[in-house]
């Protein structure tokens, strides 16, 4: 049986990854979990500047789900390469970077400032739903992802994966963008834009209003973005969206995307990942499966 | 720290609306007082969160919490029986620190309680004398502290339904002015007490530690969500891993 699945030149040893913003920069969760099971790490997001991040409260819990405004707080590329890296650089598993920024230089000066520590790769973050500037404007307009997706492919020979938002019209279309300016795969999708009010004091629980939901309530949402997106590009997808044990990912893999990433399912219990994997080579193995990609063989 | 299930060992009610849960901690690292655990036992996907307790005892690998039974996941919390198991993540967090030669000064409120018996026993053990004051809103939500404490505390509730009538502010600046001179106070409860702790202190020149509380994500310093403003560094400490006790001159402190 091979686990293994291709991103441009990285090769992940197993399908299972860990989404941004989820698994911090790793090391938080070095004593609780097997890291070299983990497939794939995604850090925290990386901006140029150290970011505080939003006002509190930053997180509420809904029905099936959370929702979150965290503002990209990071402590910066310079403090990333100090002391995030040296530990990253230790795992088996493949770790892409994070990228975020407010402008396409911002972009370009992280992955440039990155570029010789040599990581699996970078996840292109234009899609973050929680800060006013930045990176959702370039999530929801193709000609932007294909700009700004070109630029930063221009700057690297490391694997690209760009991060979509379900925040749109046609999340195709930006998927197709992404590819067109040289995405080595998509993460599909970002979290649901969503609204909690207390209505004792009239007051929305998070102070910007808005956050981001996800959790089991969105998987069906990421599972038709995924299908829909799996057959509108001819580059990998990472599905991405509630999964919290192995059958929501064999659901996404079937569903057409080459790997996975668990997010809020690391919160509830960190375990999930190990479980997740045993899980899918288990069902390969009584399904008499291969490979990876021998998921993608029965729905059309 | 490590993930864990923990035989429920005992649940009961210890006052209107409060459990203490006794349960086995199997692993080696013992629970601190000021540190926590995150639970999850709650069998349904509708809860995906799990949730901080303080740890309000530790010894013999037997932990307890006390928490209020508030919304569906305590209400299941609530539910377990002796012989079921939960699901904890522990220690975590930072812990009171050692008041050294200076007198401490325990204050508690609400379900900032656990912390607080646990730290007073804690102490008491070690030969010291601490001043615990525990304020309630009423008698009813008084637990029987002769069993469960080896110091002697003073309780305080709002309407005079038990002990000293008032707010444990009320209490500690009734205090001769040179009663808590030396001393170094350590508070757990609502924000609105902690702050007033701070602002005594504040007056009286001692140090103050107060154990934050805020809605938590992972509980292991990854999400950034648990995070609480304060006046140095960057604007925002996380209340899971740089806390929950900080120094109360850190904290921004939005109560009056």
């Amino acid at each position: 049986m091979d686990l293994t699945v291709k991103v441009g030149r990285t090769v992940l040893p197993n399908p299972v990854g860990v989404a941004s913003g989820t698994f911090g920069y790793g090391s938080e969760y070095e004593r609780l979990i097997d890291l070299d099971r983990v497939g794939a790490l995604f850090t925290k997001a990386v901006t140029i500047e150290f970011r505080p991040g939003n006002q509190v409260p930053r997180i509420v819990e809904t029905s099936s789900g959370m929702l979150n405004s965290i503002g990209l707080a990071n402590v910066g590329v310079e403090r990333f390469i100090a002391e995030k890296l040296p530990f990253l650089s230790t795992l088996s598993c493949a770790v892409f970077a994070n990228v975020a920024g407010s402008s396409v230089d911002e972009y370009i000066e992280v992955v440039e400032r990155l570029d010789p520590h040599r990581l699996s790769g970078y996840e292109i973050n234009l899609s973050c739903p929680n800060v006013k500037e930045g990176c959702i404007a370039f999530g929801t307009s193709p000609a932007q992802v294909e700009r700004l997706t070109a630029a930063v492919r221009a700057r690297t020979g490391a694997p690209l994966v760009v991060k979509l938002t379900p925040n749109v019209t046609d999340i195709t279309e930006i998927a197709r963008a992404a590819e067109a300016g040289g995405a080595d795969a998509v993460t599909c999708i970002n979290t649901v834009l969503g609204m909690v009010i207390d209505v004792k004091t009239k007051r929305t629980i998070l102070p910007g209003g808005t956050g981001g939901l996800s959790g089991p309530g969105i998987l069906p949402i990421g599972l038709a973005a995924t299908y829909r997106v799996a057959r509108a590009v001819g580059i990998p997808v990472f599905g991405v969206g509630g999964i919290m044990d192995a059958d929501g990912a064999i659901q996404y893999l079937l569903a057409g995307a080459s790997a996975v990433q668990l997010g809020t399912a690391n919160f509830a219990d960190p375990s999930t990942c190990g479980r997740v994997l045993d899980g899918i080579v288990r069902y390969m193995d009584e399904n008499g499966l291969e490979r990876v990609s021998d998921f993608g063989r029965f729905i059309d | 720290m490590k993930q864990f299930a923990a035989e429920v060992l005992a649940n009961e009610p210890v006052a209107e609306g409060y459990f203490e849960m006794r349960f086995a901690w199997p692993q080696a690292t013992p629970p601190l007082p000021g540190q926590f655990i995150s639970v999850k036992s709650f069998g349904t996907t509708d809860l995906v969160l799990r949730r901080p307790f303080a740890v309000a005892d530790y010894g013999s690998e037997v932990a307890a919490i006390i928490f209020q039974k508030k919304g569906p996941a305590t209400a299941m919390l609530a539910g377990l029986r002796a012989g079921d198991s939960i699901d904890v993540i522990g220690p975590l967090g930072n812990t009171f620190p050692d008041p050294g030669e200076r007198r401490p000064v325990l204050v508690g409120g609400g379900v900032g309680l656990g912390p607080i018996l646990y730290f007073g026993n804690w102490l008491a053990d070690r030969g010291k004398r601490p001043l615990v004051v525990l304020g309630f809103r009423c008698s009813a939500l008084v637990p029987d502290l002769a069993a469960r404490c080896r110091f002697r505390a003073v309780v305080c509730t709002d309407d005079g339904s038990e002990g000293e009538t008032g707010t444990v502010i009320d209490y500690l600046r009734a205090l001769p002015g040179d009663e808590l001179s030396g001393s170094t106070v350590y508070a757990c409860g609502p924000e609105r007490m902690m702050a007033g702790c701070h602002a005594l202190a504040g007056d009286r020149s001692i140090d103050c530690w107060v154990s934050m509380e805020q809605v938590m994500g992972c509980g292991v310093g990854a999400c950034l969500g648990c995070a609480i403003p304060i006046v140095e560094g960057g604007g925002y400490a996380r209340v899971c891993t740089e806390g929950p006790v900080f120094p109360s001159r850190t904290v921004k402190w939005t109560s009056p």
